[in-house]
């Protein structure tokens, strides 16, 4: 008996896919299985993008401000005003990386595309 | 309410001081023009000088971080830009100025993106072109703006038909189509 943790696909004939493990021997074998009901929990349980990771921590603070660098909180209150001088003083700080912030009566937008003018001739020296 | 009449194709600084020589290929000169940008928090509200590229096939008004991080120096401000959310919009009020005439650039259906602007970046990312800040369709659809190119001349201008003299001009150039 032996445990096999794995993320498994499920066709459009309900078929269970899952990826192969070379120590097992070929043949028939009994299996238990047991599902986790969330649709592609691996993505779920790490966010691809470091504004998604930063995201995913000033929700710990709904309803504030949210100061950020990198994956660091350095501040979060009500007071917008309180955030800005925070955001403004995280430049003077030795921080890694860029002082991001935020507002939590604006959703999310992802980063848009860019579209118009593109590299090209006007990117060549 | 004439913003910019009849102004000749033209690079911005930052283009001549990174790529002289393309700056003075043919094709490299367009539709640049002056503005000033004042912000909500950002260097206390002051304005500040800006070379905008009017770019009607953009969908975005994009603030280059390299012009951000520039214009904070000249000032002795820590802040290298103002405040911007992990996409890069940017979170505060802004105005910009260009000649006489002062507005909001953007509103709340129409955010302004930080992009970095890195020289030669191969990155989608990036901010294309060598000016402080692209202007978008959503700029000139938010003033009702008029943009003019005059390809023959080699000169652009841009109006703001809030006065009758240009809805007059407005109309007139419409209804000759």
């Amino acid at each position: 008996m032996r445990t096999i943790e794995a993320v498994a696909t499920v066709d459009e004939n309900g078929t269970i896919l899952v990826p192969g493990h070379p120590d097992l021997s070929p043949g028939q074998h009994h299996v238990v299985l047991v599902i986790d009901d969330r649709l592609n929990p691996g993505k779920e349980q790490k966010p691809r993008s470091l504004a998604d990771r930063q995201y995913q921590l000033a929700g710990q603070y709904p309803n504030e401000y949210v100061v950020l660098v990198g994956e660091r909180v350095i501040h979060h209150s009500q007071d917008r005003s309180a955030a800005i001088r925070a955001y403004s003083q995280a430049f003077l700080e030795a921080y890694d990386g860029t002082p991001v912030m935020v507002d939590p009566n604006r959703t999310r937008k992802r980063r848009p595309p860019i579209r118009g003018r593109r590299r090209g001739h006007r990117g060549q020296k | 309410m004439i913003l910019v009449r009849g102004k000749q194709f033209s690079v911005a600084s930052y283009h001549q001081e990174i790529s002289p020589q393309h700056a003075q290929s043919e094709l490299a000169a367009g539709l640049v023009l002056e503005v000033q940008l004042d912000f909500q928090d950002w260097l206390a509200g002051e304005r500040v000088n800006a070379e905008a590229f009017l770019d009607p096939g953009a969908d975005y008004t994009l603030i280059s971080r390299r012009w951000a991080s520039q214009q904070a120096h000249l000032a002795g401000a820590p802040q290298l830009a103002p405040s911007c959310d992990p996409e890069g919009r940017v979170l505060e009020g802004i105005n910009i100025s260009v000649g006489g005439w002062r507005a909001p650039l953007g509103d709340p259906e129409r955010d302004v993106w930080l992009f970095d602007q890195e020289y030669g970046a191969e990155d989608a990312g990036s901010l294309p072109g060598y000016e402080d800040l692209l202007l978008g369709r959503d700029f000139i659809s938010q003033h009702g703006l008029l943009v003019v190119i005059d390809g023959e001349g080699q000169s652009f201008s841009l109006l703001a038909p809030i006065d009758e003299e240009n809805r007059g001009k407005r109309n007139a150039v419409l209804s000759s189509l």
